[in-house]
């Protein structure tokens, strides 16, 4: 699907990760603010529970749909003197958006983030061509400095430590200064001050959308810095490249959306711009480039729910295994438990078969999501076409029969739990493990087993219940 | 078979294999938001939090003083660019006028009516001008919107009902919901204000 992905390392480089100090803090903090400023937030609402249930049947109803609500945001585009291209791929995308610069003769062009223009690396393809391509939500313009990916979908460079970010911008930004740029606020002065003029004197503006709307062929962007509607508004030209799941039928639909995405991504009633465009500026031109990329292969199978996700990030900020190893371990532009679903399909289920194993099943994903995905159901669906595709190891697919197998004896499964518990309950100090034997070892390097008794849960349970 | 017939026939046939009819049928949306009693409070208190300022006027004849009087509170002595809602006060005196280096420069305020005020957000709705530039809001230091309190809507849901009734046929280009000023957490938390837009967002409430 085009889409750079070096899923297939995703056990090394969660391993490094996981030993990361520097990684460690911003995850810490995140894991511990995040959940409690969405809960406030959507506690603010009549019925936060019913919302989820509106959201979700909106969603649900326009993918069920989809054909309809894409015809109708066409019309209305074109009738509003915009153009409408289609992508059936990533080079497909990237070429229509090459197509359009050219003819403009761009020199420079703006970005503000969008996740599927990353899918499509787009700003690497446009760099091939010769044209400048500057990122400008603030996180993205970092990274893109740093030549890395987003190791988060809203908060690109969570990673970076502020040192990094000045050793960055000293690299990059040829100005004359008093000294090095070092508190955030210095910092925040020089990248205004360096994009400005990238801004006001780009050709085109690229931006992402975070909702299109049928019923007038409008799109919904939403930022808290304003880059967006900078990029959307400075260059005569404006090109916007999304998904074709992002459609939504009416201003009431988007609104709805809007009112929890902010609540699930960052706590905030709604984000600081929120912004919806029609058509082009005056003397301008307006294109919308739909990629599928993958996304109308998902419809009607399996995995369809997954394309209901607003992109609000609450199961990364609320996922223990993202919350341990950060975004970049995905080795995807999708990280987290909802880029656990969306890697394999996009990028294929061979070189991304490791995310969908790389859950606790804890079920906060779906829990938070505010357009109630399964996600745990979808990551049982990879993990049986894993293994019905033969691409689970050897030794995993022998365990597991020996799993299986076991699990048809009732008694031999009982008596042999029981002999386990009572050697591994002799080895306990205090109760602790500190080490797993064997091919278990793994699992014990970073945490403890606690075996409080020599006897297996179903033997405890019976006991009790005997007792009076 | 071009690009657009693949994704369709794709989609159609997920769709007709789900047994569902093209042309959709639902009951009436019923939307969930925020209950609160009084849109203006709502609407004062939500700015307020989101750092914005505000300042309430007994009548439109005190803008032109309230602003010159905020710009002084702020030491600023930059240009000021007026809005279409406002620009009788370009010709005042003491005004001085942006210029294109003051867009490079990051030297300017813009001034100008709102379209509406968002209680449910405590946000600003501005328009894209029918003459000048959306971008100017968006480009200045410091950004001064007027706002009516008889244009305080209560939801989205009536803002939406607002711009059909207003813009019949055709969407104003730009519709943008603001929130207080431009902020990033991309520097670390808590966040900082003025990423790329105003770091300074003044709403003048008038009465009338």
């Amino acid at each position: 699907m085009g889409m750079d992905c070096s899923s297939d390392r995703f056990s090394d480089n969660s391993a490094a990760a996981v030993n990361d100090p520097k990684l460690s803090k911003p995850l810490n903090e995140m894991a511990k603010i995040m959940p409690f400023i969405r809960d406030e937030s959507l506690g603010q609402l009549s019925d936060s529970a019913a919302a989820v249930d509106v959201s979700a049947n909106i969603r649900a109803h326009t993918l069920a749909h989809l054909d309809f609500y894409l015809e109708q945001f066409e019309r209305n585009v074109i009738a509003g003197g915009g153009v409408v291209h289609w992508a059936e791929d990533a080079a497909g995308a990237n070429e229509i958006v090459l197509q359009i610069c050219r003819e403009k003769q761009a020199r420079l062009v703006t970005k503000s983030k969008s996740m599927v223009t990353e899918e499509t690396e787009l700003a690497a393809a446009l760099e091939n061509a010769g044209i400048r391509a500057v990122e400008t939500d603030l996180g993205e313009y970092i990274v893109q400095l740093r030549k890395e990916k987003p190791s988060h979908i809203l908060a690109p460079a969570l990673h970076v430590s502020l040192d990094e970010v000045t050793d960055a911008f000293l690299e990059h930004h040829k100005i004359e200064r008093d000294g090095p740029p070092e508190t955030a606020d210095e910092l925040l002065a020089e990248a205004r001050q360096i994009l400005r003029s990238d801004f006001i004197n780009a050709d085109v503006g690229i931006t992402g959308a975070n909702f299109l709307i049928a019923e007038s062929g409008g799109m919904v962007l939403v930022t808290n810095e304003g880059n967006a509607d900078l990029t959307a508004c400075i260059p005569d030209t404006q090109i916007v490249v999304t998904g074709i799941e992002k459609v939504v039928p009416t201003f009431e639909d988007a609104g709805q959306l809007l009112r929890l995405l902010a609540r699930s991504a960052i706590g905030q009633r709604l984000s600081n711009y929120t912004s919806l465009y029609h058509g082009p500026k005056q003397g301008g031109e307006f294109h919308v480039v739909l990629v599928d990329n993958g996304r109308s292969s998902m419809l009607g199978t399996d995995y369809q729910d997954m394309l209901r996700c607003i992109r609000c990030s609450a199961c990364l900020n609320h996922c223990p295994v993202y919350s341990a190893v950060g975004g970049h371990a995905y080795g995807s532009v999708y990280s987290g438990p909802m880029g656990a679903v969306y890697t394999p399909a996009f990028a294929g289920l061979a070189v991304a078969k490791d995310l969908p194993n790389a859950s606790t099943f804890c079920g906060r994903c779906a829990d938070v999501c505010p357009v109630k995905i399964p996600i745990p159901k979808l990551l049982r669906y990879w993990r049986r076409d894993e293994f019905s595709r033969h691409l689970t190891a050897k030794p995993y697919r022998f365990g597991l029969r020996c799993w299986a197998w076991l699990n048809r004896y009732p008694v031999l499964y009982r008596k042999g739990l029981s002999m386990l518990t009572r050697w591994l309950s002799r080895r306990a100090v205090n109760g602790w493990l500190k080490r797993l034997p064997g091919v278990a070892g793994g699992w014990s390097d970073s945490k403890d087993l606690f075996v409080s008794e020599d006897k297996t849960f179903q033997q405890q349970y019976r006991e009790r219940q005997s007792k009076p | 078979m071009s690009a657009r017939d693949r994704i369709f026939s794709r989609i159609k046939a997920a769709r007709e294999h789900s047994g569902v009819a093209y042309a959709p049928q639902r009951d009436a949306l019923e939307t969930v938001g925020e209950d609160f009693e009084n849109p203006v409070r709502q609407f004062v208190e939500l700015a307020k939090e989101n750092d914005a300022t505000v300042e309430e006027l007994t009548s439109g004849d005190l803008i032109e003083d309230a602003i010159r009087e905020y710009l002084d509170r702020a030491d600023y002595q930059g240009a000021v660019m007026f809005g279409d809602g406002l620009h009788q006060l370009s010709a005042q005196p003491g005004f001085a006028a942006a210029s294109s280096a003051t867009l490079v420069n990051d030297g300017m305020a813009y001034a100008d009516t709102a379209y509406a005020g968002l209680a449910e957000a405590g946000a600003i709705v501005t328009l894209s001008p029918a003459e000048g530039k959306p971008e100017y809001a968006f480009l200045a230091r410091i950004h001064i919107a007027v706002l009516s309190k008889s244009l305080i809507l209560r939801d989205m849901e009536t803002l939406w009902t607002r711009l059909r009734k207003d813009s019949p046929g055709q969407m104003p280009r730009a519709i943008n919901v603001i929130v207080g000023p431009s902020r990033t957490a991309d520097l670390g938390v808590p966040a900082k204000l003025g990423a790329h837009g105003p770091s300074a967002v003044h709403i003048l409430l008038v009465d009338e």
